[in-house]
């Protein structure tokens, strides 16, 4: 189970239903505005502006009121005065139960309770095979900028469930969308994914409602991975490890995966959102 | 130029989806993609028979990659016109292809907007 999300946990415990959750949420969005809308309604953006800092919000890891200073749309002192706003105004999922009456005060605070206790074992679990790797940064980056890429390219939100070292377990799904990578470190990213969760991502990116593992749903995911090890090399590169990438493929089992005997080290994290289970790993050889 | 006015375009990946995406995005503007092949060799072959306005070109394919097809195509037509497709990964080969002949690039994911510019700018070059 994922405790990723504290209306699922609730859900899962019985605490609330399906509907309440749903109404709880849209509540919260209708509250919770975003920073490009903040900056719109006080005047320091266009809606041009707005839609160009997004567009580059897909291509970097940074956040909107970083690329936005970066753009010199706002000013550091703009920025700070916008955060406090969207602060001051934000509510979280609780504090919406709260005010919608489907949870009480002492209800809440029991749940949040039990579920950060929770949270924490899976966050220790999902930390448990990247600080057995030598070079962690290595893995570290990848799993990041994935969950970052899941989020914001195909809209899944995804945590760490678990994590391990076993390289004979580095793809448990029948779908295995593998990328190489040689430079400072040679190796393989490999993201294993049964069929639902790769027509959602093939999907997103084809801009197209994908029904069956075809040509254009192989391609779309891989297009997914290039984009993302794409990134990530970039961001490796910032730490002195330089990489160059071969085309990304796709596998549909393990036997077909070569795995070269001196890429030693093996990082895999199993990712979970409300509806898939997801495993990356990095297979790789030490920094010279 | 097309049958339809526009400025011809031969686009080089061996993504479908890039490729579908693209033309997509060039719908409604002054440019037409006439020409999608997805390898290397395909694209020399296809240069002559279409004689583009301009190459899109992605860095990163199998067997024959972007540059190496950039520098064959190059000797074949000095005056091509080959803008450069790449994810964030590749910046090293963005300007080692820079250095070997094409006129620009565009990062994926791109922006329709930022696209239309490059492609304008390169073709007023």
């Amino acid at each position: 189970m994922s405790v990723k999300f504290f209306g699922q946990f609730l859900l899962e415990r019985g605490k609330i239903i399906k509907e309440e959750l749903l109404d709880a949420l849209e509540f919260q969005k209708t509250i919770n505005v975003k920073l490009g809308t903040i900056a719109l309604d006080a005047g320091y953006l266009n809606a041009e502006q707005v839609e160009r800092i997004r567009s580059q919000q897909i291509t970097t890891d940074k956040l909107f009121g970083e690329i936005a200073i970066d753009m010199q749309y706002l000013t550091p002192e703009q920025l700070e005065e916008l955060l406090v706003i969207q602060k001051n105004e934000r509510i979280s999922l609780g504090d919406a139960l709260l005010q919608k009456g489907y949870l009480n005060l002492s209800e809440l605070e029991e749940e949040l309770k039990v579920y950060k206790s929770q949270q924490n074992v899976y966050e220790a679990k999902g930390q448990y095979a990247i600080v057995k790797s030598l070079n962690p940064e290595i893995p570290q980056t990848f799993i990041d900028l994935t969950i970052k890429f899941l989020r914001r390219l195909v809209d899944i939100d995804v945590d760490v469930l678990e994590s391990h070292n076993n390289p004979e377990k580095i793809a448990p799904y029948l779908w295995n969308v593998c990328q190489q990578f040689y430079g400072n470190t040679k190796g393989m990213y490999i993201l294993s994914l049964s069929e639902k969760p790769l027509l959602k991502i093939a999907s997103n990116i084809a801009q197209e409602n994908l029904k069956e593992i075809d040509d254009l749903a192989k391609d779309g995911s891989k297009e997914f991975v290039n984009t993302l090890v794409g990134n990530t090399v970039a961001k490796l590169s910032q730490k002195n490890i330089k990489l160059s990438l071969k085309p990304p493929e796709l596998y549909p089992s393990l036997g077909q995966i070569h795995i070269d005997p001196h890429w030693t080290q093996t990082t895999s994290v199993r990712l979970s959102s409300s509806e898939y289970e997801i495993q990356l790993s990095i297979v790789y050889s030490p920094l010279s | 130029m097309s049958e339809g006015g526009k400025l011809k375009i031969l686009a080089v990946d061996d993504s479908l989806v890039t490729l579908k995406i693209l033309k997509k995005t060039l719908k409604d503007t002054e440019f037409e993609v006439v020409g999608e092949v997805t390898s290397g060799q395909e694209a020399l072959t296809k240069y002559d028979e279409l004689k583009p306005d301009l190459v899109l070109m992605d860095i990163i394919m199998p067997e024959m990659d972007g540059i190496e097809t950039l520098e064959r195509l190059i000797k074949k037509d000095a005056n091509a016109k080959v803008v450069m497709v790449s994810s964030m990964g590749a910046k090293e080969k963005v300007m080692e292809s820079l250095e070997k002949g094409a006129k620009n690039f565009v990062m994926k994911p791109y922006e329709k907007s930022t696209l239309v510019e490059v492609l304008k700018k390169v073709c007023e070059g």
